[in-house]
């Protein structure tokens, strides 16, 4: 309430963010972000209009009736309205590894009903406004003089199925190097599970 | 005869003229990049001629006649995609019990394990399902709907079949067998896997008169006796969940030795052992996106799995392990990302379409666009296995679907500002 930690909301339905913000206004706290957020694209307005971003799915809906109203372009239409805070989210081990993609889905449902999205702006989505909802947007989320080298080389554009990461930088250092086995980390979970790979009679 | 039936003699010859007008089966799409998924492999700047539903020719500068013309300026044209294994149409919401059909589990815990291969889980199929839409107007034409696995029921979930999405009540081919081995069934064979090699033989001697139907060890019903015997007896396909190397090699050794026709779900581990997954001849059906080492069964899981086993010579086709029916649409993205790590595209675009149709014995009449077959077409924005394009324009038999689903009703109705009143209410603006 008094602000010190940042309020980031679990919820799906429309009605439901609506209750939250009437809440945040009546006992004058502010909501950073709502996650999962199914619904967004109905309360897209009053989202912007109070400063909210929303972390969301590119394409998941169904699995619980309140993401029943689930639809592929719940992030270009919460994106749309001007001083708009949309973040591409996955809830996924698998789906975390691949964002460029999810959002490679939203720009391509976009376009199909005549919103183009500009690559250079798809790219907050997955960069500046994650770093804004956490508060950090002074420290990363976008290649500015003075901030963290958190960095990605891209083999082409990353909105594809075939965009790979060719190296990582963080704090500028290569953590992650597609092309140099001395820099492709192995956890220790991992080590020496393979030894009897090729020796199987 | 009665004059009634003259009447409607007379009616139906009245009609049979407009019969030979344009048929809203026939048309030729002109022009397009036609991806076969065939010998032909991909022709560019080509047509494809439909007639009553049916592809009648594949060449340049096809006549239409009277079929509607379709101009689709360079852009790719597919067959309509396979789904994956999927619940769609027997499940709605996942959380919610009482839509959901695909798992049979009749008994409490493994002591009561109910061994029924003859559940049917297509008999749960509705084609009104909102998933059916959801999935065709992103290209999927086609599924095959899995049986289960989960306590209270067996590691023989049941048949499954395939249906198209045409709304079609039926499915059509012949049902297969799911059946969960590895550590994923471990939990209902007492804990160990040994043990479901254990209860294979036991159904089979059950099978063969081994264990008489009154024996104390008797698991089947007659009709599980008719059923297993089919497909222990090699007819019929048994579909089996497997991730493990080890696993998967004591499979198809045991497949061999008991003439059991089978294809592998899953196999994350199948690059380890793909020269005797290809040497069997045995389809397998990937998740491509799966490269965690999710648990001890899939230590070896990589995104390159697809590719080395398609290296190998294994025919390589692809199934989501999770959240598979909601999101069917994802299985392009699958094959996008195989093809990004090695699979040929054309290998890749394969797996989607002629593969699994030939694995499940439809490949006469589905799974690629060649004369003879279903006129299930997709024409798409761009390379259908990168996600940055769409299909445009689904065709099932020759008939283009309308591309609307509850989602694209949802999205058109919040789309544009409110008239003044609650968006319940019909909007005649728009």
């Amino acid at each position: 309430i008094n602000g010190d930690i940042r309020v980031h909301i679990h919820c799906y339905r429309a009605d439901e963010m609506a209750n939250m913000l009437d809440l945040a206004k009546e006992f004058g706290f502010k909501i950073a972000a709502f996650h999962h957020g199914v619904e967004a694209y109905k309360i897209a307005d009053r989202l912007a209009a109070e400063g909210v971003c929303a972390a969301l799915w590119a394409d998941w809906w169904g699995f619980k009736m309140e993401s029943f109203d689930g639809i592929q372009e719940n992030i270009a239409l919460v994106d749309r309205v001007p001083g708009s805070c949309a973040i591409v989210h996955s809830d996924s081990e698998e789906g975390i590894q691949r964002l460029n993609q999810e959002a490679a889905k939203v720009i391509a449902n976009a376009h199909r009903i005549g919103i183009d999205i500009a690559p250079e702006h798809a790219i907050q989505w997955l960069t500046m406004n994650p770093a804004k909802a956490m508060g950090i947007l002074d420290q990363t989320g976008t290649l500015e003089a003075g901030k963290m080298a958190d960095v990605v080389l891209w083999n082409g554009s990353p909105f594809s199925s075939y965009a790979q990461a060719e190296q990582v930088y963080v704090d500028g250092a290569r953590l992650y190097d597609r092309h140099d086995p001395a820099r492709q980390p192995k956890s220790d979970f991992l080590l020496g599970q393979d030894l009897m790979r090729g020796a199987v009679k | 005869m009665s004059a009634s039936f003259l009447k409607h003699v007379a009616l139906i010859a009245a009609l049979l003229p407009m019969a030979s007008a344009a048929n809203a089966q026939d048309l030729l799409i002109r022009d397009a990049t036609v991806h076969t998924a065939g010998a032909r492999g991909t022709l560019q700047g080509t047509d494809v001629l439909v007639k009553d539903g049916r592809i009648v020719g594949v060449g340049k500068h096809l006549t239409a006649g009277k079929a509607q013309i379709i101009e689709a300026h360079g852009k790719p044209l597919t067959p309509t995609l396979f789904g994956g294994i999927t619940d769609i149409g027997v499940e709605e919401v996942s959380g919610e019990s009482a839509t959901v059909d695909e798992t049979l589990s009749l008994g409490a815990n493994a002591a009561d394990m109910q061994v029924r291969p003859e559940f049917d889980v297509t008999l749960a199929y509705n084609p009104e399902s909102v998933l059916v839409p959801v999935a065709r107007v992103e290209g999927i034409g086609w599924t095959m709907l899995g049986a289960g696995t989960r306590a209270g029921g067996s590691i023989i979930g049941g048949r499954g079949g395939v249906v198209r999405l045409d709304g079609s009540l039926d499915a059509i081919g012949p049902r297969a067998l799911f059946v969960t081995l590895g550590g994923d069934g471990a939990n209902l064979t007492g804990s160990s896997r040994a043990a479901q090699w254990m209860l294979l033989d036991q159904l089979i001697d059950e099978v063969r008169g081994r264990i008489p139907a009154d024996s104390k060890f008797a698991l089947l019903t007659p009709a599980g006796r008719r059923t297993l015997a089919t497909y222990f007896g090699g007819g019929g396909r048994v579909m089996v969940r497997i991730q493990r190397a080890a696993d998967i090699a004591r499979l198809l050794r045991w497949a061999k030795q008991r003439n059991v026709r089978i294809a592998l779900v899953g196999a994350t581990e199948g690059w380890k052992v793909a020269t005797q997954i290809a040497a069997a001849g045995v389809p397998v059906f990937v998740d491509a996106l799966a490269d965690l080492p999710a648990d001890f069964d899939e230590i070896g899981a990589t995104l390159e799995n697809a590719a080395r086993l398609n290296a190998a010579g294994v025919q390589v086709s692809f199934s989501q392990s999770g959240d598979a029916s909601h999101n069917a649409r994802k299985i392009r993205q699958l094959a996008g990302n195989a093809v990004a790590n090695g699979l040929p595209w054309e290998a890749g675009l394969a797996g989607l379409t002629s593969i699994p149709a030939n694995s499940f014995g439809l490949a006469s009449q589905m799974g690629q666009i060649a004369v003879g077959q279903r006129a299930d077409l997709v024409l798409w924005t761009g390379d259908p296995l990168d996600v940055a394009n769409v299909a445009q324009q689904v065709w099932m038999d020759g008939r283009a679907i309308p591309m609307r689903s509850r989602q694209t009703e949802l999205r058109d109705r919040y789309l544009h500002p409110d008239n003044g009143l609650p968006r319940t209410y019909p909007d005649t603006a728009h």
